[in-house]
């Protein structure tokens, strides 16, 4: 899953389209888009910020800290070092004897939908919305034979309702009707028809919809509500 | 009378006993192997309240079919998908949201196929 780090030698040949400069273009500090390196920078730049905010992902619950092998949750120690550290911190038997959690999972599933949609890519907030989906999926009780489908299926999920959200996710589209804005504004609106006695509290507190709403509708309701 | 009334029934007992006989669809006639999973499961026997069995039987009827009718799925969902039996709700989740084919039949392969495609981004 993680990024190669360096291109074979196949690869290298192919960015170099044929000219004999593939080895300059292969320097690290070469930041062009088509350098191998320079993607392996971009990557790992994903990467980063996957972990980073899944670390923080639900951490009221325990669950995603644990070992996706049921076999395997009685290391407590190790689980705990995996949680507190950036898996490339981690040194001597605790990276070797990795033990794959649950976090992992959401992780993998976050980074191919951010290289597979380079448009989108990952956006905060992505990561509460997957979590829920696999709280909701995820079932020890199914057997084996079907158990098998739940990584991939909870993947194809994801990516059906990101393609119903992905509006809100977008900067380029705030200012949109469709955008997370126009949403907020929709919301605000129906408010003010529904219960105008609260929205006009709310808005002589100086409330604005922007402070609560938009994480509801960005997120589903999935962080807090 | 100490012992005559330790003979008489609690009304959970009792509600426990009606629900029991309260009868889903077969496993057997089930489309797929998933549905006869979920037709057959403890979870789903082992419900003690009347209200929940009927309402979980409501939703396996409406998916034991050979084209899942999604308008009723979705109209008997809008409040809510009972939680008794987790499969359940997974289940529901990938039909409404379009993932799994609304074609019973086709459910497994579909799985299998979109799981070939997913180890290809791996």
């Amino acid at each position: 899953m993680r990024p190669q780090l360096r291109p074979s030698a196949e690869q290298a040949k192919e960015t170099a389209h044929g000219i004999d400069y593939g080895r300059v273009s292969e320097h690290p500090l070469n930041n062009s888009e088509k350098s191998l390196w320079g993607r392996y920078f971009v990557d790992q730049a994903i990467w980063i910020e996957i972990e980073k905010d899944i670390k923080r992902t639900r951490s009221d619950l325990e669950f995603f800290t644990d070992a996706v092998d049921p076999s395997k949750r009685k290391f407590k120690d190790q689980l705990r070092a995996q949680a507190e550290h950036k898996k490339a911190d981690l040194s001597g038997s605790d990276r070797f004897n990795y033990i794959e959690t649950h976090a992992d999972i959401l992780m993998k599933i976050l980074f191919i939908y951010a290289k597979l949609n380079p448009g989108i890519n990952y956006v905060q907030g992505m990561n509460e919305i997957l979590a829920t989906l696999y709280l909701c999926f995820y079932d020890p009780t199914t057997p084996p034979e079907f158990a098998q489908y739940f990584e991939s299926d909870l993947f194809f999920c994801f990516t059906k309702l990101m393609s119903d959200l992905r509006d809100s996710f977008l900067r380029t589209m705030d200012h949109e009707r469709s955008g997370i804005n126009g949403k907020v504004a929709e919301f605000d609106y129906l408010l003010m028809n529904i219960d105008p006695q609260l929205h006009t509290h709310l808005s002589d507190e100086g409330l604005d919809p922007q402070y609560y709403a938009l994480r509801w509708l960005m997120l589903m309701l999935s962080q807090e509500f | 009378m100490r012992a005559g009334f330790t003979l008489v029934k609690s009304w959970q007992e009792q509600e426990f006993e009606h629900a029991q006989k309260l009868q889903g669809p077969k496993p057997e006639t089930a489309p797929n192997r998933l549905l006869s999973h979920l037709f057959a499961h403890p979870d789903f026997l082992g419900i003690r309240q009347i209200k929940s069995k009927e309402k979980t039987i409501n939703f396996f009827k409406v998916l034991n079919k050979r084209k899942v009718p999604i308008s009723m799925l979705r109209s008997l969902s809008f409040r809510s998908i009972p939680s008794d039996v987790k499969l359940l709700r997974t289940i529901v989740w990938k039909v409404l949201i379009g993932y799994l084919p609304t074609e019973t039949h086709k459910w497994e392969p579909h799985m299998k196929a979109q799981q070939k495609l997913y180890q290809e981004f791996e």
